[in-house]
């Protein structure tokens, strides 16, 4: 073969066996080479001892990408679950570690398997489309049946004769001057430009119309992918029904059933009266006491001081919000201390929190019954409180008022 | 490393691999500590607390047969698998597994209380404990002192016998160097396997987990398997270093076996903290109350405070401790961490056994002490008995060649 | 071609084993035409593929009604195709990795197939919980992706979780398996004859030559993903055991399931690669790289493992008894006994008597009988995430509720559409890549070891 000495690249050995390579690659090693290789069908075992390759730092890259990965795991669905987005599952905590545990496992691993993978790559400086070697006829048996070591001309210690008798003394079948390639174009084929440009064009699509349904807006209704979901087939609440006799959707319970917290028999307790008449006691098993009071305070403020207001004045912010606004049709909510309210039958107080009276809405369906009870015990303590006996209040409370 | 001048030949084998007088030395100081450690453990446990020294006596034990049946377990794989890279150091492990007749005799002050009907321990011993709970009552075909006696006898019985034809046979090869030795253990050891699965995890199961007759979970078995396979390689790691520092096996055992079996170590490692977090994870999930209560008691205060701890030294600190080969193959970190998977693998059992006796408070004690250093040192002697008219190499074995040339990738 | 009739049994070529190793493998994807019987299979795959397809197309068109379920099964077949379906796609990875770590080297002859396998049961798992939901266009909230209604999934449920697993898994894989062809899609590179294989395969092999250097990386990057793949395995089928598990309904929640799913699928992933080793040894001619004693290994671990879940059944039942919980033990009286009876003991017949003819030398190594008791083992295993399923919904805690599950046509059509699936892109992929890992191959051939310098 002949060549002119700018064009020399390397000198190829192939070899027959592996055992023949790994003689060969201890004898270059021992000769002090630092810019050589030497390439295979198949991984050699023992082979890097022969060549002197140290051990690849890929493992910590691993390591790393794989506390990144936790770090990731763990921030998101602490941020996603406990900080952003909160909301109660199954009364488990908003950050919870054992439930987490899977994602942290599975993010760990990702991320370190693509850094095994591409930290390689990288490592092993590919992709590489093109090397001098591969316009050598012979060297494409690398990649089935044969061996070949190869030794580059830019090694300091390279010298075509030197390096040339070293290989001959290693048992080749043969050795070849590896000409640099100056044959294949720097360009990318257009070809494979092109697709790649085609189907990135292509990706980015769906994006296009993601960003433009988000940030634009629309007066035309939602598209109705699957109708039989949005409107299914089956009767709702307050609908005309045929198939029943009164011609109603909605069932009527059976006559004499009974809702748990229903008790039918006590008159008094769930409608505040006996024989018609309003009672003026509260019901056998009332228990008149400081925690009924504050249940019924709390109870009070939410549902009642709105309008009636927190000393039962009638001066509630609803109140006085309407008096601010000066609407025409409002009826100012009761002054609770008045007298005719004071002498009011308990009975009555509770039917009115219950069924509500003029424009007071009833509250039975947001009040238990033990609670409607307890708003009239406290309503008694607010009348009481506003028109005192002097002969009522402690010493210290007298002292207090001069 | 260990000094080679000393070499004893057999069989041609260019190693020391007889005990002699070894074996007689290692009998007497293991088995003096053993018994003086037991009889210590009685004396106190006699004149003071009897349900401490109980659940002592039952964390030490539920410890030592691990190791045990860690070793019973491994030889069998050796077989089933035919595995090739640890037929020199099989006989040790071989050695390990005759312990079964000790292990056996050890069981005896659980059994004989609880056969007393002795409720310390086992609420199922009092019959009539069992009969006045409507839950308990229906267990009683399984949970009465009868049936217990049946199934220990037939666990160890099946223990002992198993491994006691293993060595045999294996010792037999030494001297025939039969190879269809080979074949037909390993034909012997499907089955096996099989019934070794079953007697340990119902072993666990009566040991351990009818501490609390009412609490139950299927992946107990397991649970205490993957305890029992880590705590044996590491007391098996430390067994092999034992020897070659006193110049046996010293050329025959390389680096390349050391990190076979920290590579076990670390593996099961992890394979133990799977399965207590499945385990964990599932109960805590459901939130069943009959199954939360095990571990409400082991998440709050001091119990708290060891469960939280397990998670670090269980699993976090030896992973990544044992993560890189270089400490697989490095005798003094592999010893390291040996011996610390051994200590928390006794925390381990302690955190199974003691929150029975207290859920309050730790119920340290002397006891934990005198007992775990007792039985382990019955236990080092049982294994030092066995192995005096014997080669520690299965010297005849086919595949000792590929062991003895073995190498990690 | 010589013999038009089958072109794949020639007799091997070349002047030395690893030649012949290259032969035997590439020739596969390299003559003009395939055998009768691919083209026979892939028309039936490829039938059944439209079956699938017309099957989702029909129930997007209609939407979920189309199925079986009802109330109380709210979950029925398209979990249970998951889960048998994610199951299957176990024994690749397996192979691959843990085999690895194990050195058991005669997994190379299987690997490469057992983890294409992988990946295309992994796809057909994957759509199923798509079409599940019957809301085609919202997948997307399976994903942390800050959308417009500015919502998060909840990573406090084990669905979630298995969308991280599955996904994690299936990406894994690929990287794995990809990894794995890349020297050997340098071989197909270098023997290609026409422009656009060498094109397509050069880009594949991303210049790959062979280099020292570069194996020596290479081989640390396989063995690092070998040890992330092994826990890896565990977890999937271990979360997706936690969909049942976590629950409180007898039969689903068992504190065994992690570990009892696990070796469920590797036990039904290994079934499903000697259906399809049998087979593709038979019609490709690679009897002499899959060779009878490699069936025999799988044949055992088929029987191992499905001791194992043996075991988790037996303590299944009896903790069930032991557990004490009325509920719980009418559950696995229920199984045996009750109207669903007839699939607890198929799977029982599939899973556990049916591996114990392995017992016997014979059996184990009569390629016939072990693709008998693939299939069977295949059937045991969909039975088996049947019977946890369907038989534990229909009878819940309270009896009114119960009901009978009955799948409907669709229900079939696209599972038998998902076989479709499978088998088309198995069939593709055995018809255009390396089939067997060449270089691992050759790699563990007795000629390949580099020691003996002293005889030259």
């Amino acid at each position: 073969m002949s060549h002119h000495d700018d064009d020399l690249h390397g000198l190829l050995a192939e070899y027959e066996t592996p055992s023949a390579l790994v003689a060969a690659c201890k004898k270059v090693r021992d000769a002090g080479y630092a810019k050589w290789d030497t390439f295979t069908p198949f991984p050699i075992h023992g082979i890097e001892k022969a060549m002197g390759i140290r051990m690849t730092g890929l493992p910590w890259i691993v390591l790393a990408a794989a506390l990144v990965g936790l770090a990731s795991a763990v921030g998101l669905q602490w941020w996603t679950n406990a900080v952003d987005y909160k909301f109660i599952s199954s009364g488990k905590p908003m950050w919870s570690i054992p439930a987490n545990v899977p994602v942290y496992f599975e993010l760990t691993v990702l991320f370190s398997a693509f850094a095994a993978l591409f930290g390689m790559l990288i490592l092993n400086n590919l992709p590489q489309p093109s090397h001098p070697l591969d316009h050598l006829q012979a060297f494409g048996r690398v990649t089935d049946d044969r061996f070949f070591l190869y030794i580059e001309k830019g090694d300091a210690k390279f010298d075509l004769a030197e390096t040339q008798r070293l290989l001959d003394g290693t048992h080749p079948v043969t050795v070849d001057a590896v000409n640099e390639d100056r044959r294949t174009s720097d360009q990318l084929p257009k070809p494979l430009v092109l697709t790649a440009a085609v189907i990135a064009v292509l990706a980015l699509v769906p994006f296009a119309f993601i960003a433009k349904a988000r940030a634009t807006k629309t007066d035309k209704p939602k598209i109705h992918a699957m109708g039989d979901m949005d409107w299914q087939i089956k009767f709702q609440a307050q609908q005309p029904n045929p198939l029943f006799q009164d011609g109603m959707a909605m069932r009527a319970p059976e006559p004499g059933t009974v809702a748990l917290d229903e008790h039918p028999d006590d008159e008094h307790l769930t409608a505040g009266k006996v024989d018609g008449q309003f009672v003026r006691t509260f019901p056998a098993g009332f228990k008149v006491d400081e925690a009924t009071m504050a249940r019924g305070k709390e109870r009070y403020e939410i549902f009642c001081a709105p309008c009636h207001g927190m000393s039962g004045n009638g001066d509630g912010p609803v109140a006085q919000r309407a008096m601010t606004l000066a609407e025409g049709t409002w009826v100012p909510p009761t002054a609770l201390g008045q007298d005719y309210l004071r002498q009011m039958a308990v009975g009555q107080l509770y039917d009115v929190v219950t069924n509500g009276v003029r424009n007071m809405p009833a509250y039975g369906s947001q009040l238990a019954v033990d609670d409607r009870w307890a708003v009239v015990l406290y309503l008694r303590a607010l009348q009481k409180a506003k028109a005192a006996p002097v002969g009522e209040l402690t010493d210290a409370e007298r002292a207090a008022l001069k | 490393m260990a000094k080679t001048k000393e070499t004893a030949k057999e069989g041609g084998f260019g190693d020391n691999i007889r005990m002699d007088g070894l074996a007689t030395k290692l009998m007497g100081i293991a088995g003096g500590i053993g018994v003086i450690g037991l009889g210590a453990s009685f004396g106190l446990g006699y004149t003071s607390d009897k349900s401490q020294f109980m659940h002592s006596y039952l964390t030490a034990y539920a410890w030592i047969l691990s190791i045990g049946l860690g070793a019973l377990w491994w030889v069998v794989l050796q077989h089933l698998v035919n595995a090739k890279w640890s037929t020199v150091v099989r006989r040790v492990g071989e050695l390990l597994a005759s312990t079964m007749p000790v292990l056996a005799l050890l069981s005896l002050p659980i059994v004989i209380p609880a056969l007393m009907g002795d409720s310390t321990l086992y609420i199922w011993a009092d019959s009539q404990k069992m009969h006045a709970d409507h839950l308990l009552h229906k267990k009683a075909a399984f949970l009465n002192r009868d049936f217990f006696v049946v199934r220990l006898v037939i666990y160890f019985v099946f223990w002992g016998v198993l491994s006691r034809y293993l060595l045999s046979k294996s010792v037999e090869q030494d001297k025939t160097g039969a190879p269809e030795i080979r074949s037909k253990l390993q034909g012997l050891c499907a089955p096996s396997m099989i019934l070794l699965a079953l007697t340990l995890t119902f072993a666990a199961i009566d040991f351990v987990m009818t501490l609390e007759p009412k609490w139950y979970s299927t992946i107990f078995g397991v649970y205490y398997f993957a305890g029992a396979v880590v705590s044996f390689h590491s007391f098996f790691a430390l067994a092999l270093m034992w020897l070659q520092k006193n110049g046996r096996l010293a050329k025959s055992v390389t680096s390349e076996h050391y990190h076979d079996i920290g590579k076990m170590m670390f593996a099961f490692t992890a394979f133990w903290a799977y399965i207590a977090f499945s385990q964990f994870m599932l109960i805590w999930y459901a939130n069943i109350p009959e199954e939360t209560e095990w571990y409400h008691v082991r998440a709050h205060g001091a119990w708290g405070t060891v469960s939280y701890l397990m998670v670090a030294v269980n699993f976090l600190i030896p992973f990544f401790g044992l993560l890189s080969r270089h400490v697989k193959r490095n005798r003094m970190a592999l010893g390291f961490w040996a011996v610390w998977i051994l200590v928390v693998h006794w925390l381990d059992m302690f955190w199974l056994v003691k929150p029975h006796m207290h859920t309050e408070h730790l119920p340290f004690s002397i006891l934990d002490v005198t007992c775990t250093v007792g039985m382990l040192g019955l236990f080092i002697a049982a294994a030092a008995f066995a192995s005096q008219k014997v080669n520690l190499v299965p010297i005849k074995d086919p595949r000792l060649e590929k062991s003895l040339a073995f190498e990690n990738f | 071609m010589a013999m038009a009739q089958s072109p794949f049994d020639l007799a091997p070529q070349g002047e030395n084993a690893f030649a012949r190793i290259t032969h035997n493998v590439a020739r596969v994807a390299e003559v003009s035409k395939p055998p009768r019987g691919w083209y026979i299979a892939f028309g039936i795959a490829l039938s059944l593929l439209s079956v699938f397809g017309v099957s989702i197309g029909w129930l997007f068109w209609q939407g979920i009604g189309i199925f079986g379920n009802m109330n109380p099964v709210f979950w029925a077949m398209p979990i249970v195709n998951f889960v048998f379906w994610v199951g299957i796609g176990h024994a690749g990875t397996l192979i691959s990795a843990i085999l690895y770590l194990l050195r058991q080297n005669w997994r190379t002859a299987i690997n490469r197939f057992a983890e294409a396998m992988t990946i295309f049961a992994v796809i057909c798992a994957g759509i199923f919980p798509g079409l599940h939901v019957g809301r085609p266009w919202l997948p997307y909230w399976m994903f942390p992706l800050p959308n417009q209604m500015s919502m998060w999934p909840q990573f406090r449920s084990p669905l979630e979780w298995d969308v991280f697993a599955v996904g994690t898994y299936f990406t894994v894989s690929t990287l794995f398996w990809y990894m794995g062809m890349i020297p050997d899609f340098g071989t197909f590179r270098d023997r290609s004859t026409t422009k656009v294989r060498k094109m397509v395969y050069g880009l594949l092999a991303m210049g790959w030559r062979g280099s020292s250097r570069q194996w020596h990386r290479y081989e640390r990057a396989y063995l690092i993903l070998a040890a992330l793949a092994t826990p890896l395995v565990l977890s999937v089928h271990s979360v997706v055991s936690f969909d049942f598990a976590t629950a409180q309904l007898p039969g689903w929640h068992a504190t065994i399931f992690p570990p009892y799913f696990v070796a469920g699928a590797i036990f039904g992933g290994f079934a499903m690669v000697v259906t399809l080793a049998v087979p593709a040894r038979q019609f490709f001619g690679l009897k002499r790289i899959i060779t009878v004693g490699h069936l025999e290994l799988m044949a055992k671990i088929i029987l191992a493992t499905g001791m194992m879940v043996g075991y988790a059944y037996s303590m299944e039942f009896f903790i069930a008894w032991y557990g004490g919980n009325d509920y719980e033990m009418f559950t696995f009286f229920n199984r045996a006994l009750g109207p669903y009876a007839w699939s607890y003991w198929c799977m029982i017949f599939c899973n556990v008597v049916s591996p114990q003819v392995f017992w016997s030398k014979k059996m184990r190594t009569n390629p016939w009988v072990i693709l008998g008791v693939g299939v069977l083992v295949n059937i045991g295993m969909w039975f088996e995430r049947f019977v946890i399923v369907i038989t534990s919904l229909s009878r819940d805690f309270l009896p009114s509720s119960w009901g009978y599950y009955k799948p409907t046509f669709w229900d079939f059509s696209l599972l038998a559409g998902s076989f479709g699936l499978f088998f088309t892109l198995f069939l593709l992929f055995c018809r255009y890549l390396p089939m067997v890992a060449m270089a691992e191959v050759k790699a563990f051939h007795p000629s390949a070891h580099g020691h003996g310098d002293e005889h030259h």
